[in-house]
């Protein structure tokens, strides 16, 4: 499908927060619980409790702080690709890098480079990963190239509109 | 021996509560300080010395004949462990000196984990990220990647004033859609031909007109400089009847 009935960018905040949030909310959970049954009294009822406890607090917590990494990251992408009018890795590594950088922005700014570093090189590398799986994806089914010959539209560059094509 | 003392007081003068008869009240109640001393404080508060006590400020209870107060004393369980009069602090090691054989053995234990480590940082680093540090940098900055080749086709775009006519600035241009929503991917053939390498692109481009356009275009690999050369740019517009601007026709 080439077209869809709407533009990506606002609405790919609101998915990339979601999604994130929920990563983390599960992750978080099923590290919390196994924590907090081994940090509980013996029982397996404290157990349990200890465990439920441990996920209902922390859980959020991890789910929101990863929602707010993906939220800001996704923003920075959306206005990047306005202000440059096109889409490709680059704005990917500068805006993990931005979010990087923005949220480390309480600790003074040797921090901010770092988590900055830290961040587009961790784009750098999933954008690399998404490249290579597109590659091998597309590469499965290998097509000659779309016009064998040159295409019909360059026959007649001279003709105005009483050109008609298929 | 300091002990600690909690005392609790509740006095009850009237109704009310006057505390301008408070130093009234030290003197009055204060016991030579070698014997156990009660002293008036605010209720529930604990006493920790005795001399901190005529530093406190507000009493609740005073002095005069009809306040009648209740005095209860009680020692904490568990005061804090005195101190020994020498300030060392001593700690035992549990074991005894290790013997020459346990210390081979705990520098074989160590070499393994090192290994062990060496490896797990080999792989990740040069393997994986290794890999793909090279993918993302051959597409970001080798001139013969897709990326840079769509860079070029979209800034000619751009600057060909047909094209501005007809979509109007700005013009934005753009991939494939993923599944996610981001559109980075472009589409693109590579084949030979007559030995050479060629490709073969086709992207998208907009601009604030409702219509679309879908440029295609071919390069060819230039062997002496490595880079690209466009053999033909074009695009075609989705308005009716179609309509198409060659951009450049280099064949």
């Amino acid at each position: 499908m080439e077209e869809y009935a709407r533009e990506p960018c606002p609405w790919r905040i609101v998915d990339d927060c979601g999604g994130a949030f929920t990563m983390g909310a599960i992750g978080g959970g099923i590290f919390q619980s196994i924590k907090g049954f081994r940090n509980a009294p013996v029982g397996m009822s404290h157990r349990l409790h200890g465990s439920l406890t441990a996920v209902k607090i922390r859980a959020p917590q991890l789910g929101g702080s990863f929602a707010i990494w993906g939220g800001l990251f996704s923003t920075i992408d959306c206005g990047l690709v306005k202000v440059r009018g096109k889409e490709d890795p680059w704005n990917s590594i500068t805006s993990g890098a931005l979010t990087g950088a923005i949220l480390a922005a309480r600790n003074g700014p040797m921090a901010m480079v770092g988590s900055a570093a830290m961040g587009g090189i961790l784009l750098a590398l999933i954008e690399g990963a998404g490249i290579m799986l597109t590659r091998f994806a597309s590469t499965q089914f290998p097509t000659g190239p779309q016009f064998s010959d040159d295409p019909t539209q360059l026959q007649n560059p001279t003709f105005g509109e009483y050109r008609q094509y298929q | 021996m300091a002990n600690v003392y909690v005392v609790r007081a509740m006095c009850i003068h009237g109704v009310r509560l006057m505390p301008q008869y408070k130093t009234q009240l030290r003197l009055r109640y204060s016991l030579p300080s070698g014997f156990s001393n009660l002293y008036f404080a605010r209720p529930g508060t604990a006493g920790i010395s005795a001399g901190l006590f005529q530093k406190l400020d507000s009493l609740y209870c005073v002095g005069s004949a009809p306040s009648r107060c209740i005095f209860t004393e009680t020692r904490l369980k568990n005061p804090a462990p005195e101190r020994k009069p020498d300030n060392k602090v001593s700690l035992k090691r549990s074991a005894p000196p290790a013997s020459t054989t346990q210390k081979v053995k705990e520098a074989g234990k160590d070499l393994t984990y090192l290994i062990v480590v060496l490896i797990g940082i080999g792989i990740t680093v040069l393997v994986i990220s290794g890999g793909l540090f090279y993918v993302i940098f051959k597409e970001l900055f080798s001139s013969s990647s897709p990326s840079k080749i769509f860079g070029d086709a979209l800034k000619k775009c751009r600057a060909h004033p047909e094209i501005i006519g007809a979509l109007g600035e700005p013009i934005k241009g753009y991939g494939e859609t993923s599944r996610r929503g981001r559109r980075r991917h472009v589409s693109h053939v590579e084949y030979m031909k007559d030995g050479v390498k060629h490709i073969q692109l086709k992207f998208y481009i907009e601009g604030s007109e409702p219509i679309k356009g879908i440029v295609h275009l071919d390069a060819k690999e230039n062997p002496e400089s490595g880079r690209y050369d466009f053999r033909y740019i074009f695009v075609d517009f989705d308005t009716y009847p179609k309509r198409t601007i060659i951009v450049e026709d280099n064949r």
